[in-house]
């Protein structure tokens, strides 16, 4: 019976995950009929949804589904529903290799970008971990705080840096955030990204889900601890840096969207990675939305936006619920 | 009466260090100066016209407001890590900070908007509202008095404020966008002297609150059953102090933009050197936070070359070794 209801409940997300990407290739600035598809009104029109609406919607669906997973995956490892590879400065480091790139020269390519937003990524995480592991594994306390804080160090860096070479547009550009420049190739990569990490989580799904009790427990079952908490930190890495990457420092959906889904349909990792992931790549594509079409002719700031949203959930669950942290 | 020497000792070590930092930003910068004739200069004996007009004219006022911030956001980063019994608190951890920006940042948005020059008594008003909506919120997650809470609670605030405000940034031209994320990163903005004359009565006024305040926040370091065992009013005494806290932040918001860290940090060092008893704390935070903004200033101004870094990144990078420094002694917890 619960496998049905599972299957359910996957087959609504999929249909819900259809819908939005429907709704955001069509909407926009300028809203598009179906019948776009098969029987085009102008050559401008077919351009616009192939070249421009098509990758950006997979761009955005992609982040969502990767922001969620990866946000869930270090919940889980490190035993805190409201730990976030933004909060923690893991987006900030990406942001910070992707200036320093930039002024040394290099030009960001699709490729250049991803690479260096993927070192930075892992630099600021290895150094986020270093600050909060003692004895008893990760402190939540610790890795949230030094997280914030050393986050605050990693943009006053960038900012610093954008300061001294007269460089605040592009900084402007990396904090606003968002799809408008996405392209296939982005997508290519993204949709790599993906499969590798989709496919790792849903490969150690059983194995993340024993990670998420205690260490002593994990370890008693046989589990090789350091080898899984590696895979584990590798494809967090790999999930945010490519999202900074491609949508700029979009945080608070690796937070917001597993605790809405866990507050709906509480359930372990096992059982609800992949809803949680169908609902990132939905939220995502309805805050793209709102980015391009709530006002007209003006992009709203998706890092803005999701922050707004993640953040208000975060302070909702905070003030309303028992216990935060275990 | 070891403990008394030591205590003599850390004063004067402390008073020193900020008179030589005091007489370093005055004397260095593009213009060199002599400090023997700045001492001179500062107490009206020197007849160099260059040195009075360097000191006084472009100097002094970005001293002053150093010193302003600097020992506003430590006093309120004492009185917040007492209230709510965490060495990790901070107005800029709590949302303090941000709330206040934002008022800032609408009325800088809605007077570019409507037209009008902004005066600077409606931005401290706009300050006050932004920080006083702010701690609010904080307020009602933190009736349980549960430490992780609101910091936790303070941390989800910081990212919704910061999310508006960059929102209400990004809508802004270049130019406008440039001073904004100056400000923000806490520099000193406006150096006129009146301004910051009425700063410097605000805040000292604000001290001296704090001064008639010290043996209830001496009672609340006990946590609230020994303040009440000793007659200490807790409610009433807690509401006046958060209330004085978030002015003194919006204060040095309002000299200095978002500057962070600086009340964590100050607070915690004090503790380390003179320990618990806040008679001593607050003399010693006061002078460690003055410490770190002139240091800050002196670095911002001497270490780039031509470009003036915004002070507020300068006081991260300074405090940040620190912090690192905190997070690994096991304290914490």
């Amino acid at each position: 019976m619960i496998f049905h209801k599972k299957r359910v409940l996957t087959g609504c997300l999929l249909l819900a995950l259809g819908f939005a990407v429907l709704l955001d290739t069509l909407g926009g600035p300028k809203w598009y009929g179906i019948s776009e598809f098969w029987r085009p009104t102008s050559k401008l029109a077919t351009q616009i949804l192939w070249d421009v609406r098509i990758p950006r919607v997979l761009a955005a669906m992609l982040v969502g589904i990767l922001l969620a997973t990866g946000g869930l995956l270090l919940q889980t490892i490190s035993h805190n529903p409201l730990a976030d590879p933004s909060i923690i400065g893991v987006n900030a480091g990406a942001n910070l290799a992707l200036i320093a790139g930039e002024l040394a020269g290099l030009a960001l390519t699709v490729l250049n970008a991803f690479w260096l937003a993927l070192i930075g990524a892992l630099l600021a995480f290895l150094v986020v971990i270093g600050l909060s592991l003692n004895k008893k594994g990760f402190s939540p306390l610790r890795l949230l705080l030094g997280g914030t804080i050393f986050s605050g160090f990693l943009s006053s860096i960038s900012m610093a840096v954008s300061f001294m070479t007269n460089n605040t547009q592009q900084f402007r550009v990396i904090l606003a955030g968002g799809f408008s420049g996405a392209n296939y190739e982005q997508v290519g990569l993204l949709v790599l990204v993906a499969i590798v990490v989709v496919g790792s989580v849903f490969f150690f799904r059983t194995e993340f889900t024993l990670l998420g009790l205690d260490h002593q427990t994990t370890v008693g079952l046989g589990l090789s601890f350091k080898k899984l908490m590696g895979i584990a930190i590798a494809l967090i890495v790999l999930a945010a840096g490519s999202s900074v990457a491609v949508g700029g420092n979009i945080g608070f959906v690796g937070v917001g969207v597993p605790q809405m889904v866990n507050f709906v349909h509480p359930g372990s990792f096992k059982a609800n990675v992949f809803p949680i992931a169908l609902c990132g790549g939905i939220f995502m594509l309805f805050a793209d939305l709102i980015s391009k079409a709530a006002v007209s002719s003006v992009e709203l700031p998706l890092s803005a936006l999701s922050a707004i949203v993640g953040g208000i959930v975060l302070f909702i669950l905070v003030a309303f619920k028992k216990k935060v942290v275990k | 009466m070891t403990r008394r020497i030591r205590l003599v000792l850390t004063f004067m070590i402390l008073c020193t260090i900020w008179i030589g930092l005091l007489l370093a930003v005055l004397s260095f910068g593009d213009i060199k100066l002599n400090v023997v004739e700045v001492m001179k200069s500062l107490f009206g004996l020197s007849r160099d016209f260059t040195t009075n007009f360097v000191v006084w004219q472009l100097r002094f006022p970005g001293l002053l407001a150093s010193i302003i911030t600097g020992g506003e956001l430590a006093v309120s980063g004492l009185i917040l890590q007492i209230l709510t019994h965490n060495s990790l608190a901070d107005s800029s951890i709590l949302g303090i900070n941000a709330g206040a920006s934002l008022g800032v940042v609408i009325a800088m948005f809605v007077s570019a908007a409507v037209g009008l020059h902004l005066m600077s008594s409606w931005l401290l008003l706009a300050a006050l509202i932004g920080g006083l909506t702010s701690s609010g919120l904080l307020m009602l997650v933190g009736r349980q008095q549960s430490a992780i809470k609101i910091l936790l609670a303070g941390v989800a605030l910081t990212a919704v404020l910061n999310g508006i405000i960059l929102m209400l940034e990004l809508e802004m031209n270049q130019f406008d966008f440039d001073k904004v994320l100056v400000w923000l990163n806490g520099s000193f903005w406006n150096l006129g002297m009146p301004f910051l004359t009425i700063q410097l009565l605000f805040g000292i006024g604000l001290i001296i609150l704090v001064i008639l305040m010290v043996p209830a926040l001496n009672g609340l370091t006990l946590g609230s059953r020994g303040a009440y065992g000793i007659g200490v009013n807790v409610k009433m005494a807690g509401n006046v102090l958060m209330g004085v806290a978030i002015l003194c932040a919006t204060g040095a918001v309002l000299v200095g933009g978002a500057i962070s860290f600086v009340g964590l940090m100050a607070p915690n060092i004090a503790r380390k050197l003179v320990g618990q008893r806040v008679t001593y704390l607050l003399p010693t935070s006061w002078l460690l936070g003055c410490c770190i903004m002139m240091l800050a200033q002196f670095v911002a101004t001497n270490a780039f070359g031509k470009t003036a870094l915004p002070v507020g990144l300068v006081v991260s990078a300074v405090t940040m070794p620190y912090f690192i420094y905190l997070l690994f002694s096991e304290r914490v917890d």
